[in-house]
């Protein structure tokens, strides 16, 4: 993935790394637009800020939890984000 | 239905303030002759002023009604060998002193009346089982009985308690919590629904979900150690009240731990269920991700809970406006979960 192109929403499977109030989960990304996405994994216990790392587009993003169950979460990015297929 | 003698003196006004409004208890003023009780008695109260000419006289009277199985439960303002003399001329089964109210509140026949409830709100017989099996829970908790997460009859209550709100929604459950007269066991119970529905959408698996039960049946079980005066003063809260309500935290802790309490996430639900998100709460100014979820869950449960309760001193809320006032909290609370607990209000 390579940020170049504002897209909408569009789903994957991408690992990412999310890091609040210190705490490290690494997820997967399960959809994701230029202003969102949607993670899935351990993030129960994120806080309301986050900062996500897409380690295959070298990104790093911050953003605000948007809502949250068990297994998955939704965040709002702080910057829009471009997306594009490689 | 519960009779309750008084006259106009300084120790009717404060058993009247101890005991609450409420339509189980009628009272009757001891001046005026005794009526003709159509309800069946379960028992009567006698807070009157014990020196005055006449009090005891008056109490006879009126007592006349008594069967012997009802008992006679007398509140005096001292315990002195007169009082007590005074007392046992009116045949009282029980004495109490004004000052401790909370013993007063803590006995048995108080207690009965939460078991035995009405069901003029609902006419579900599983609905009404699941809710009187945990107001006896919160009963027992709140008069002292060692009760954990491992206790069977918590767990029999718990299970109950999930199955009938995810069948019946929480509406129905409220509802029929309307027939539950102390604010404190009520609360506890609203809070208890809350926690569910709200597990239930955040597709919590079972066994947290019932951890999740426990804590918010045990959440405030320290306030069982305040004074009863203190916690009925929730509205016009007095200089001093504060610091002493912010204990129940540590006490509830403190008394599970002692109880054998060994479910950690129980515990600290226990603990910081006032605590903030951003580091303002008691007692330990957490932040953010030390904050453990399932006790943030309980936060916004019980902050909802105490939102949504109806105050003499404020106009009723809708539950729109209760979800607004959460939302408006900000940063205390976490986000998402907030945003995920709009489903259970609507
Ligand atoms: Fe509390």
């Amino acid at each position: 993935m390579r940020i170049e192109r504002a897209v909408k929403r569009r789903l994957c499977s991408l690992p990412a790394t999310v890091y609040s109030d210190g705490l490290r989960t690494d997820c997967a990304i399960l959809d994701i637009s230029e202003r969102g996405c949607q993670l899935e994994g351990d993030v129960f216990g994120l806080g309301n800020e986050v900062e996500i790392h897409f380690q295959d587009a070298k990104l790093c993003v911050p953003g605000t939890v948007a809502w949250k169950t068990y297994m998955r979460v939704g965040i709002h990015f702080k910057a829009t984000i471009g997306l594009s297929e490689k | 239905m519960l009779v309750l003698l008084t006259d106009t003196s300084e120790i009717a006004r404060r058993t009247c303030e101890v005991l609450g409004t409420s339509g189980a208890i009628r009272q009757i003023n001891l001046k005026q002759a005794p009526p003709l009780l159509t309800d069946s008695v379960e028992g009567w109260i006698f807070a009157a002023d014990l020196d005055q000419e006449g009090t005891v006289t008056a109490g006879i009277r009126h007592l006349r009604e008594r069967a012997l199985e009802q008992p006679l439960i007398v509140v005096t303002a001292r315990r002195d060998v007169k009082t007590s003399a005074r007392a046992s001329a009116l045949g009282a089964t029980r004495v109490h002193e004004i000052s401790n109210a909370a013993g007063l509140l803590r006995d048995p026949i108080f207690a009965n009346r939460f078991m035995a409830m009405p069901s003029p709100f609902s006419n579900d017989p599983v609905l009404m089982a699941a809710i009187a099996g945990t107001v006896a829970i919160v009963t027992e908790t709140m008069t002292g009985r060692a009760t954990t997460s491992a206790s069977e009859d918590l767990n029999t209550a718990i299970d109950a308690a999930i199955a009938s709100l995810q069948t019946k929604g929480v509406a129905a459950w409220l509802k029929a919590l309307e027939a539950v007269h102390s604010p404190t066991y009520r609360h506890v119970l609203q809070v208890l629904a809350f926690a569910v529905s709200f597990g239930t959408l955040t597709k919590l698996p079972p066994p947290l979900l019932r951890k999740l039960a426990a804590a918010s049946l045990l959440h405030d079980i320290g306030k069982a150690k305040l004074p009863v005066e203190i916690l009925n003063r929730a509205d016009r809260t007095a200089p001093g009240d504060d610091a002493i309500l912010q204990t129940h935290v540590k006490l509830g802790f403190e008394m599970l731990r002692a109880y054998g309490e060994r479910d950690f996430d129980i515990l600290d639900a226990v603990l910081h269920h006032h605590e903030y998100m951003d580091g303002s709460g008691y007692p330990h100014r957490m932040k953010g991700a030390q904050i453990r979820p399932l006790t943030r869950m309980l936060t916004i449960a019980n902050h909802y809970a105490n939102l949504i309760e109806q105050r003499p001193s404020r106009p009723v809320r809708t539950k729109q406006d209760a979800y607004k006032r959460l939302q408006a909290m900000g940063h205390k609370l976490d986000l998402g979960l907030v945003a995920t607990f709009k489903g259970v209000v609507r």
